[in-house]
């Protein structure tokens, strides 16, 4: 019981999600990636007035570009060949994997789109709308002729579907 | 029943994925926000997992936009499923059900219906410790580990390893008892309702904040990390009573060492106190004598120094706490140092007695 309870804490705070595997094509190690995980997590906890931030997500979104860049800012004066390129907003950031990181982005999209063909009509449909017509979650509840809660649980069975689909690629 | 880590972290990722398709569908109102971040607070692990969605999300975008699925078909299919009802009781409502699930249905029902079960099993480990207010509760962690728990008040408390917390909740206040060990707490802030640490006879009053209680048998070791803190020696404070003249404030970035009395409030690296956090010890200028017992909180062979001089040598770094053989081995490359390792035992000894006295493992 003691080994098994050992086991789950060290993977919860070794393993620490993908988040290491999310920077680890930004970063040489994955000692660097795991020192990121932390550090994103300390400056979120800093933050005392947690209602000053209008976006949380934005704000986490920041916390960690700016480790990326900082991180980037440190390798060039060490003068060493840093995998990390100009940390140029959101979209730079989240153009990074989320889980495998034997497989580029070619792989990972290629895979995606078979999960996509996968998914049930109304979670793909949910999908398509969103991403490749960018419409509200309101203009899609209208199109699917279902409530806009709907629209929010086909989209989040979306994306566990793939998740699920993509961690198994690990 | 402990559900197993990947259920665990099956469980995190969807409360990650509810909160992502919350935020891409707009604004979150005061409330929504402050649940995020307390969220995100939380634990480094749903920091992790909803940033790997966010990437998740952005690969799916790219997916979306390269590949051809005739939207006019899709929407058809999709306006028929979300509006096929399944009777739930068929032969109660005296109908045969009209029509069986095509494949894919059915294969997705599985699929939620495992999602379910994650939910299930994420409620109760949630849910587990029947966080009833007015009833204590205790946690406590074995040698070598730590833990994390939402405390029922949304206030957060780390567990490191050998340490044991008492939780009493009333209307009026929030006390948690620390028995023994090291406990972080991110405090949630409710207005007249207090949260109070007694270790032993000192007391931490929280003023909203985040701090760091280390109880070591004789010392009392309180860390602010953030806002401030009251810290007395004595009874618990009358709801009514101003706090004792004596108590000490202190503020973030600063500790204070209670021994006898509350010493005056020193600054420190709060980074170095919370690293436990992630398992790491930090050490600048310790005595050596001091960073061994550290080890040996976690480790499960002991660290034995031989010779008494050596316990004050002064030793700096960073270092896995479960370890010991990455620090053993950075000790031996000091001068002053020799290790004896066996299987059992790892002895530390100044250069010149190592001379004198062979190891011998059979004490």
């Amino acid at each position: 019981m003691a080994e098994s309870r050992k086991a789950f804490v060290e993977r919860l705070f070794a393993h620490r999600g993908a988040l290491q595997a999310f920077f680890y094509r930004r970063l040489r190690t994955k000692s660097d990636a795991a020192d990121l995980v932390q550090e994103v997590y300390l400056r979120m906890l800093r933050v005392s007035d947690a209602d000053a931030i209008l976006n949380p997500e934005a704000y986490l979104f920041t916390v960690a570009r700016n480790l990326l860049t900082e991180n980037a800012a440190v390798d060039r004066r060490q003068a060493e060949a840093a995998d990390v390129g100009e940390a140029d907003g959101m979209q730079h950031l989240l153009d990074v994997p989320g889980f495998d990181t034997a497989l580029d982005v070619t792989q990972r999209v290629a895979r995606l789109r078979v999960v996509l063909k996968e998914l049930p009509p109304q979670c793909c449909a949910a999908v398509m709308l969103q991403y490749h017509h960018e419409l509200s979650y309101q203009e899609i509840a209208d199109r699917l002729e279902v409530s806009p809660s709907m629209v929010n649980k086909y989209l989040q069975q979306a994306l566990s579907h793939c998740r699920r689909r993509m961690a198994r690629l690990r | 029943m402990t559900p197993s880590n990947e259920q665990i972290r099956l469980a995190i990722a969807e409360q990650a994925i509810e909160w992502f398709v919350q935020n891409r569908g707009g604004p979150l109102d005061r409330e929504a926000r402050s649940r995020f971040m307390a969220w995100l607070k939380a634990s480094p692990v749903h920091v992790g997992e909803y940033l790997a969605i966010a990437g998740l999300a952005r690969d799916l975008d790219t997916a979306a936009n390269t590949t051809q699925i005739p939207l006019e078909p899709l929407l058809v299919r999709a306006r028929e499923q979300a509006h096929r009802v399944v009777p739930l009781e068929p032969s109660v409502l005296g109908h045969a059900p009209v029509t069986t699930l095509p494949r894919m249905s059915r294969v997705w029902s599985l699929a939620a219906a495992a999602a379910l079960a994650f939910i299930a099993v994420a409620t109760l480990w949630l849910t587990r410790d029947g966080e009833r207010f007015g009833l204590p509760r205790t946690y406590s962690t074995g040698h070598g580990e730590q833990s994390v728990r939402a405390l029922p008040d949304g206030s957060v408390l780390h567990l490191n390893t050998d340490s044991q917390v008492t939780v009493h909740y009333s209307r009026r206040e929030r006390v948690v008892d620390l028995d023994r060990g090291q406990a972080l707490f991110q405090v949630t802030h409710q207005g007249e309702r207090g949260f109070r640490v007694a270790a032993g006879n000192t007391q931490v009053l929280d003023v909203g904040t985040q701090f760091d209680v280390y109880r070591r048998p004789g010392a009392v070791r309180v860390t602010v990390v953030e806002g401030t803190v009251a810290v007395y020696i004595g009874p618990p404070p009358m709801p009514t009573k101003p706090l004792p003249p004596a108590a000490l404030r202190v503020g973030a970035g600063y500790q204070v060492e209670v021994r006898d009395q509350v010493g005056s409030p020193r600054p420190v690296d709060a980074r170095g106190v919370v690293a436990w956090l992630k398992r790491q010890i930090v050490f600048e200028n310790e005595p050596l004598g001091e960073v061994a017992d550290e080890f040996n909180r976690y480790g499960h062979i002991a660290i034995e120094i031989e010779d008494e001089a050596l316990r004050s040598l002064p030793i700096t770094g960073v270092f896995d706490a479960y370890d010991v053989d990455s620090f053993v081995a950075s000790l031996a490359t000091m001068k002053e140092v020799v290790v004896q390792r066996t299987p059992t035992r790892i002895r530390i000894l100044s250069r010149a007695s190592a001379r004198r006295e062979p190891l011998s493992d059979t004490r």
